[in-house]
């Protein structure tokens, strides 16, 4: 199957505003327009440890180092609050381990970047079964 | 014929979507307590003006004390799809709330309620444990209409109710949460709310059913603007006196929560639905104005019922004090 096919699926199904995957490829794009973050969770989303692959493709021309600076999660109905305990760095695409969403439900996960000089964040929805 | 004419009737039902067959059902109810034929019996009595209300007319004060003790079976996700907890998982609560009454003027009855929660959740990869106050809550109930007499035109008991809830209960703060679907210490913001209620004796029967709407300020309990949906709570209940001293009741409950608000986004899949029957017995010693009860409540663990919340048992005992 060609590797773009599971990114098309998630951009599509996320572009409907239908209910988010619980595996595959996340696609979105940061609050600030900047880059798009293409985050694959390591196998499916599950109850407790997850570990996540997250690659950056620049949006805006000047967009050249992307940071990233944390991963967290939350459940903000019942205030439940995660965060990846690692994120290696040491190549792209960067992994994050250790997010424990330890909650059945929806969680809004948050990558908080820096984009150059630039604060910038991405937001989704992971459905955790 | 007229058997397989009633299948076919409740098959139809069973095949509408979740929400029609609540409103359907709802409608049922309302209509039921509303064009029920007229009491047989008087409804006078020293019963308070309604499921809400902790006074007679004939009282001034009440205070009640409740504890009670919650498990969860299981947590629905935002489709209505159920996780049951494992037999090494464990969610549980227990609880101690304080209710107290005063009616000024007669005809107005203001409620309080404060509360104290110890909870717990564990599973393989995560514990918690947490013990607090919860939010402090005050009701103005009025009683617009008493339930007609029999030689009247049927009519139930009407009364309306304000609502303030002050987030006095532990908020989330870096590392801490609130609890889940059964407990909340807190919910972290104010609300605003007001209710409905209507209550009709059919014999010795008594029905009741209400209905509370509230609204929810924005917070910043998770460090960030934040905004919960609004919620609406349907309740419909119905009590049988079994003897002068005691009866038995049994309710049907609803709860619908709007999707949240997160730094001005509103976060689809995030409202939550919430089923629940409880049935529960109550003596009373009218000559010493003690009364007490005890009960059981299930949020059942059918997949589809319920969604972004716990499916959950609980016993409860209550013992009060009118004058």
């Amino acid at each position: 199957m060609p590797a773009f096919l599971p990114a098309a699926f998630a951009a599509a199904t996320l572009a409907c505003g239908a209910a988010p995957s619980t595996e595959g490829t996340v696609i979105a794009t940061s609050q600030g327009g900047l880059v798009q973050a293409h985050v694959e969770f390591e196998g499916a989303v599950r109850r407790g440890d997850n570990a996540l692959l997250v690659d950056f493709v620049a949006l805006a021309p000047a967009a050249a180092m992307v940071q990233l600076v944390a991963i967290e999660a939350l459940m903000p109905a019942h205030g439940h609050r995660a965060s990846a305990d690692r994120i290696s760095i040491d190549a792209s695409p960067f992994r994050a381990s250790g997010l424990n969403l330890f909650m059945t439900g929806r969680w809004q996960v948050e990558l908080d970047l820096r984009v150059d000089e630039t604060e910038d964040f991405v937001s989704f929805p992971v459905d955790v079964p | 014929m007229k058997s397989k004419g009633s299948f076919a009737r409740k098959q139809s039902f069973l095949s509408l979507p979740t929400t029609r067959r609540l409103r359907r059902f709802g409608q049922l109810l309302l209509f039921g307590v509303i064009l029920s034929r007229p009491a047989a019996a008087c409804p006078c009595s020293d019963d308070p003006g309604g499921r809400g209300f902790m006074t007679t007319t004939a009282e001034t004060y009440s205070a009640a004390l409740s504890v009670s003790a919650r498990r969860s079976l299981g947590q629905f996700d935002a489709h209505g799809k159920l996780r049951r907890l494992a037999a090494t998982e464990l969610e549980a609560s227990e609880e101690l709330l304080l209710r107290l009454a005063l009616r000024a003027p007669r005809a107005l009855e203001w409620q309080t309620e404060l509360g104290a929660a110890s909870y717990r959740f564990h599973t393989q990869s995560f514990a918690e444990q947490r013990r607090g106050l919860g939010d402090a809550a005050l009701w103005g109930r009025y009683q617009l209409l008493e339930e007609s007499m029999p030689h009247e035109p049927p009519w139930p008991a009407l009364s309306v109710a304000g609502l303030l809830r002050a987030p006095l209960g532990a908020v989330a703060s870096q590392q801490s949460s609130f609890g889940s679907g059964g407990v909340q210490l807190g919910l972290g913001t104010w609300e605003l709310g007001g209710g409905v209620e209507l209550q009709r004796s059919l014999g010795q029967v008594g029905l009741w059913w209400s209905a509370e709407f509230a609204y929810r300020l924005a917070d910043q309990a998770l460090g960030r603007p934040r905004k919960l949906g609004p919620r609406a709570d349907l309740l419909f209940g119905t009590n049988l006196p079994l003897a002068d001293w005691l009866s038995a009741s049994a309710s049907l409950a609803a709860r619908f929560v709007g999707e949240v608000s997160l730094s001005g986004h509103t976060l689809e899949g995030t409202g939550e639905r919430l089923l629940s029957v409880a049935g529960a017995l109550s003596a009373r010693d009218t000559a010493r104005g003690f009364r007490s009860s005890v009960g059981l409540s299930l949020d059942p663990p059918f997949e589809g019922l319920s969604k972004n919340t716990t499916a959950a048992w609980a016993l409860n005992a209550t013992l009060g004090f009118s004058r």
